[in-house]
């Protein structure tokens, strides 16, 4: 413990917020900001997708059905003569849009049901639990499939179902530590100078469970893509002519003896993409977990 | 100003708490009576698993309503506390009753800066300017002795020391301007100069705003130094209270003088091998849920009478000749 004589020096450095700080930490990882620079440019891809492409993503080449790899095309063309680099890349949009409001639909359901029923427990607990078991008890693609049987097929309904399905997560891992969360001191302090529940639970409690619901999402996000080119593999999400990984992986598939780089590359996007917010998910859990931060940042212990 | 004449600011009366258990009903707080007056110090004595600190959680409603029992009457400033709803309740909280807690380490919100959480304290009672309340921010750290408050007000609470860290709490418990502060344990946790420190801190802001204090600790050393009334616990129960004269001088209890002589006295002038032995105390209090019949105290009690003490519960009677002073035991020390 440090004496007053010392407290009364100027606190070194900036107060820099704890964001500020994690940011900077997970600069120093290079696997992250591999993952990071990916999905940057995943970003851009998608939403500058229609100035980058060559081709448009429905544009025929007479007679160039099927063709391989070359200067021209290259990633290839499909059997309607359509530029495969160009679907990819116009494929990005979707797979990013749709994955975003997925995970923005399971996260705000998930976190709100995990928040009350961590923080106010009895009946209310076991109702939205048992509840989000129930929605957890299916394998997340049948119930995906199922959702979208009842909603009928499509993008947005794609959407509505993978968020469906992806909300259980949110909603345990928000409770398990809004649980641990609830019996801290600070919790007791700030209840004891007069705050109400709804203070408690916006300042206190959500900023203080953040940091796994963050890693939770990175994780999602690369499971709801593979969701959407799953559903999308079976004819239930994006529908044709648009451009979505899933659905070219299974249009390819029926060429794939004579136009391997149909399947490919699509699967190779999926394959990137999915292991980039992987990647960028482990390295946030890294640098939020307060044990393994004072080690990564150098400065030891320190309370 | 408010009216300071006459009367306890909080005068708590029988005040039972009990938890349903699995196995059972537990009782921790069993018919505790006090009274705090204004500008006074009433320490509460006892060790880990007395009920001292969940007898103040009650007052202020603190405890979980869905598996605790509370009963009695506590009488803050002409208002009933006990049986009020979670809103009537955070009226109180702060404005009125303040509390600080145990471990600076941990009763500060990691995530929020100082100044955002003492903010917040001043907020939830007045509804002020955030520039004003920020500005009555600075002035409550200058007042707690924080040096350089401005620029403390942008640091974390990690960024504090221990000692730094309790002033903030205690700041942040005289926000709402309470006339009742409870404090729970609160320089256990610190080293023995930041310790004095922190008293010499609480003493005068208690002079000045002239606040009533509950302060509850297992260190009597302390509350020598502080207190003007001592209350023991023992088992849920207070088995001996008086003035810190009274208690220090002339315990009563087997419990006060076991605990007593259980403190290392530095300044002893005789000889090593001719000082009284540290005594300690062999057991453990008694498991709330099964109280034993009679004396609390009776199965670690050195002076029990055989039938009397195991079957009867010795009331709180006051000690001949010792105004103010009450004891719960059916023993007599000689020379008293």
């Amino acid at each position: 413990m440090r004496d007053e004589a010392l407290d009364a020096l100027p606190v070194e450095g900036k107060h820099r917020s704890r964001w500020v700080e994690t940011l900077l930490l997970l600069g120093r990882n290079p696997m992250a900001l591999v993952s990071g620079a990916v999905l940057f440019a995943l970003v851009v891809v998608a939403v500058f997708g229609a100035a980058v492409a060559p081709y448009g993503y429905n544009e025929q080449f007479a007679g160039g059905q099927l063709e391989a790899p070359s200067g021209q095309h290259w990633f290839g063309t499909d059997e309607f003569g359509r530029d495969v680099f160009s679907r990819v890349l116009f494929g990005a949009e979707v797979s990013l849009r749709v994955g975003l409001v997925a995970v923005g639909i399971s996260l705000v359901a998930g976190v709100l049901m995990g928040l009350l029923a961590g923080y106010f427990g009895r009946w209310l607990d076991d109702v939205l639990m048992r509840f989000s078991d129930m929605l957890f008890a299916f394998p997340a693609m049948l119930m995906a499939i199922a959702i979208l049987a009842i909603l009928g097929p499509g993008e947005n309904n794609a959407m509505i179902a993978i968020g469906i399905v992806y909300t259980p997560i949110f909603a345990r891992v928000t409770r398990a530590s809004v649980l641990s969360v609830r019996e801290e001191i600070y919790i007791r302090a700030s209840r004891a100078s007069g705050a109400g529940n709804t203070r408690v639970l916006a300042r206190h409690v959500l900023p203080n469970v953040s940091a796994p619901i963050i890693v939770q999402t990175t994780v999602s996000l690369a499971f709801a893509i593979l969701s959407e080119a799953a559903l999308s593999f079976v004819g239930l999400g994006t529908q044709p002519p648009d451009p979505s990984w899933g659905r070219m992986l299974s249009e390819g598939r029926g060429f794939i003896e004579q136009a391997w780089w149909m399947a490919l590359f699509p699967g190779l996007a999926i394959f990137v993409t999915v292991l980039a917010f992987n990647v960028l998910g482990d390295a946030l859990r890294d640098v939020l977990d307060p044990r393994q931060r004072s080690a990564l940042s150098g400065k030891g212990g320190g309370a | 100003m408010r009216d300071e004449q006459g009367g306890p600011v909080l005068s708590v009366r029988d005040l039972r708490v009990a938890f349903r258990t699995p196995r059972g009903l537990a009782r921790v707080v069993n018919g505790l009576s006090y009274d705090v007056e204004p500008g006074r110090t009433l320490a509460i004595v006892g060790e880990s698993g007395s009920g001292k600190s969940v007898g103040a959680l009650a007052l202020l409603g603190l405890l979980p309503g869905d598996v605790a029992r509370i009963s009695g009457s506590a009488v803050f400033d002409g208002y009933e506390l006990i049986g009020r709803d979670e809103e009537e309740m955070r009226a109180v909280r702060g404005a009125g009753v303040g509390m600080v807690f145990q471990d600076p380490a941990t009763s500060l919100n990691p995530v929020l800066t100082v100044g955002r959480q003492l903010v917040e304290a001043l907020r939830a009672h007045a509804s002020m300017p955030k520039d004003v309340a920020r500005a009555r921010a600075e002035e409550l750290l200058a007042e707690v002795g924080i040096p350089d408050p401005r620029s403390r007000l942008e640091a974390y609470p990690h960024q504090l020391s221990g000692g730094m860290r309790q002033r903030v709490m205690i700041a942040i418990a005289l926000a709402g301007q309470p006339r009742v502060l409870i404090a729970d344990e609160a320089t256990t946790a610190l080293d023995v100069t930041v310790q004095a420190q922190i008293l010499d801190l609480l003493m005068r802001l208690q002079k000045e705003h002239s606040t009533g204090v509950i302060w509850i600790t297992h260190d009597l050393g302390v509350v020598a130094g502080i207190a003007d009334h001592v209350l023991v616990m023992y088992a849920g129960r207070c088995v001996e209270e008086g003035s810190v004269d009274a208690l220090f001088e002339r315990p009563v209890h087997p419990y006060t003088r076991g605990l007593l002589g259980a403190t290392p006295v530095v300044d002893d002038p005789r000889p090593a091998r001719e000082r009284d032995l540290l005594v300690t105390m062999p057991g453990l209090p008694p498991d709330p849920v099964e109280l034993p019949e009679g004396c609390a105290f009776y199965p670690r009690c050195p002076v029990r009478a055989d039938v009397r003490c195991r079957t009867e519960e010795p009331p709180l009677a006051s000690v001949a000749g010792d105004p103010g002073h009450r004891a719960a035991t059916f023993y007599t020390p000689e020379g008293v």
